[in-house]
């Protein structure tokens, strides 16, 4: 008897494009049944903020490129979605820390749920499977010419009682990560592998 | 006999008198007369046994005076029940209030926590400077409050504390270090999963360390909370808790109750074959929760659960009325050896607290806490000893809970009432000795006087 397996979700709001990385789901799914033995469904789902269907996946993966502006009832969702003990994860795909998603983002969620500070980097999230030293994984769209051009040495996050609630980071992983898991023979070093620690990160924390 | 007519009239006068006498008391005991003074007793007999012994006496005397109590300490619980029960019957309950310090006073007691301690507390008079140091140097100095009531927790003493004030000083020394609390540690046996983080979540949240190692592949796993020590005793840990199929060494786990432990299956855990022989009940299939019900008066209704049919030597815990006759039991217990096994039905409980209302956290903690607490050998003795009087409702404040049952202080003052200490175990029947009767006597021997008087004298 097994329980049931892990789904991951991508968080869909009204205000912004919140599915501007739609193979990224697929590619951490495919980490996560590559690297380890958790059960996982083979397909990720949509969830919209607004409903209560959120509240269902204790991990949340959000990105976008515009401004975010959360309507009433995403907000509710939100509020309640972190109190209770979810981990959202939000992922800023301009890596650009005066673009308006960035700014807007930061607000709803210091407004929501608590302000952003940044996560040491001897966190356990980059210890609890893979081991990332220096913290969390340089991208290599961190400095391609677009965005701040900045190499971001922290991720930054809301976290109560020792456990994160809001993950933030500027490093652009849904470019990193949005490619077809088939193409991970090109790549010398799998760089979805942090993604396989945020997921054993909120699975076990 | 010149004398005899003499006599006679006095025996006569003697006999009106103590009947207009008799009649007087009669009437003034039957309440139409003043207020009868109430019975002052000074104090209750210390030790709640022989304060009750009291109570009952005074509950069912014949008569039922006002109890004025003068009470320089506050009753324990039991005694502070028995009074309002009595304030409640027939009887008058007064009391005043001689409780409060008037001069100087500290207690020091072992913190309970896990890094020891002490937690001092000081009474002192309202607005009186005061000042705490130990032999390092000075802890503190303030002006006491108006409820001149005042703590501090210290976390070690350099020798002796000294609380002073203008007036007056003491010194208290610690005969020996507190001990540290021992840490509440469960093992957790589970694979990675939401049921497993927020069965986590919820018991560190409630101070409980959780242990465990959650497999992530074949070879690498997380560790939760401490390294997990070799040896499984219950001495080191408290609970066990198994959630589902991940690999739990049966033999050891059946060992570790039968020397004591408690083990908690939940959830898939109970439907496991080779748990057959522990578990307290017959396990059957999963049945799914009711629609909507997460979010309603009785969120546990949203939650699937096994059909769980209790063994006859279990004890059933907790169940769900579903109907006017259906009940779905949720929790069995039985014993093994000198340890406990508990069953849980529900399943996926962490939808209580992410998809329930918004209390749904906390009564997912208070669930999981119960059934730890309900499993672990500390706080089944631990719940045995929720019936100490210390515990009981009221403990934490007794002041009000007195003033709750029996109503406030009357203010102290001379009483034309009889004093009388209540530590000597005499009974209430009366604020004063009755004297119908020896007036009754009286009036008759003083007739029997008269009449043989003037039968002597042959007249009739």
């Amino acid at each position: 008897m097994t329980h049931a397996p892990f789904v991951f979700a991508t968080a869909q709001y009204e205000s912004g494009d919140w599915d501007s990385a739609p193979m990224v789901p697929a590619n951490v799914i495919d980490s996560i049944a590559r690297y380890t033995s958790l059960p996982v469904a083979p397909q990720g789902v949509v969830v919209p903020l607004a409903s209560d269907a959120a509240l269902g996946h204790p991990l949340l993966y959000l990105t976008g490129h515009l401004p975010v502006r959360f309507t009433p009832q995403e907000a509710e969702t939100v509020r309640r979605y972190c109190t209770r003990g979810g981990l959202l994860f939000i992922d800023d795909h301009n890596h650009d820390i005066d673009g308006a998603f960035h700014k807007t983002v930061r607000e709803e969620i210091a407004r929501l749920v608590g302000p952003l500070r940044p996560l040491p980097n001897t966190h356990e999230l980059y210890r609890c499977f893979f081991t990332f030293e220096q913290g969390p994984p340089a991208t290599s769209h961190e400095m391609n010419g677009w965005g701040d051009n900045l190499v971001h040495e922290q991720l930054d996050a809301v976290v109560v009682d020792g456990r994160i609630r809001v993950l933030y980071s500027n490093k652009d992983y849904s470019s990193e990560w949005s490619y077809h898991p088939d193409n991970k023979r090109f790549l010398s070093v799998d760089n979805t592998r942090f993604a396989v620690n945020l997921v054993v990160y909120a699975l076990t924390r | 006999m010149s004398f005899r007519p003499g006599l006679e009239r006095g025996a006569r006068t003697v006999a009106v008198c103590a009947v207009l006498g008799l009649l007087w008391l009669t009437w003034r005991q039957g309440g139409g007369g003043a207020e009868r003074a109430p019975t002052i007793w000074r104090a209750l007999p210390p030790d709640s046994v022989a304060a009750w012994t009291f109570l009952r006496q005074v509950a069912t005397a014949p008569r039922r005076d006002t109890l004025r109590l003068q009470l320089d300490a506050l009753p324990v619980p039991s005694v502070r029940a028995g009074l309002g029960t009595l304030s409640r019957g027939s009887v008058g309950v007064q009391w005043e209030d001689r409780t409060w310090a008037r001069g100087l006073a500290a207690s020091a007691q072992a913190a309970a926590r896990v890094d020891g301690g002490w937690v001092l507390q000081v009474a002192a008079p309202p607005g009186t400077p005061l000042v705490v140091a130990d032999a390092g140097s000075t802890l503190d100095s303030l002006t006491a409050p108006a409820n001149g009531v005042m703590g501090w927790q210290l976390a070690a003493v350099d020798e002796a504390v000294t609380v002073r004030l203008p007036t007056a000083a003491l010194q208290w020394l610690p005969q020996d270090e507190p001990p540290a609390v021992a840490p509440r540690v469960v093992r957790l046996v589970a694979s990675p999963g939401w049921e497993a983080k927020f069965l986590t979540a919820a018991l560190e949240e409630a101070g409980w360390r959780v242990d465990g190692a959650l497999e992530i592949a074949p070879r690498a796993i997380v560790r939760i909370g401490a390294a997990v020590p070799a040896t499984l005793t219950p001495r080191t840990v408290a609970a066990v808790i198994v959630l589902d199929s991940a690999a739990a060494d049966v033999a050891a786990l059946t060992q570790y109750v039968r020397r004591g432990g408690g083990l908690l299956l939940a959830g898939e855990a109970a439907a496991l074959a080779r748990w057959r022989a522990v578990v307290p009940g017959q396990v059957g299939a999963v049945e799914p929760g009711l629609a909507g019900a997460l979010v309603s008066d009785r969120p546990r209704l949203g939650l699937a659960a096994v059909a769980l049919r209790p063994a006859s030597d279990a004890v059933l815990l907790a169940v769900d009325t579903l109907g006017v006759r259906t009940v779905r039991p949720l929790v069995a217990a039985r014993r093994l050896g000198e340890g406990r096994v508990v069953v849980s039905a529900l399943h996926e409980t962490w939808r209580w607290r992410m998809e329930g209302r918004d209390d749904g956290a906390a009564a997912h903690r208070r669930w999981w806490l119960d059934l730890v607490e309900s499993v672990s050998a500390r706080e089944s003795s631990g719940a045995r000893d929720r019936d100490r009087p210390s515990d009981w409702p009221g403990a934490q404040a007794p002041y009000a809970d007195l003033v709750a049952r029996i109503g406030p202080p009357i203010q102290a003052a001379a009483s034309p009432g009889r004093s009388v200490d209540a530590a000597a175990g005499s009974v209430v029947t009366s604020s004063g000795l009755d004297w119908r009767f020896p007036l009754f006597l009286l009036a008759l021997v003083a007739l029997l006087v008269e009449w043989s008087s003037r039968r002597l004298r042959g007249e009739r």
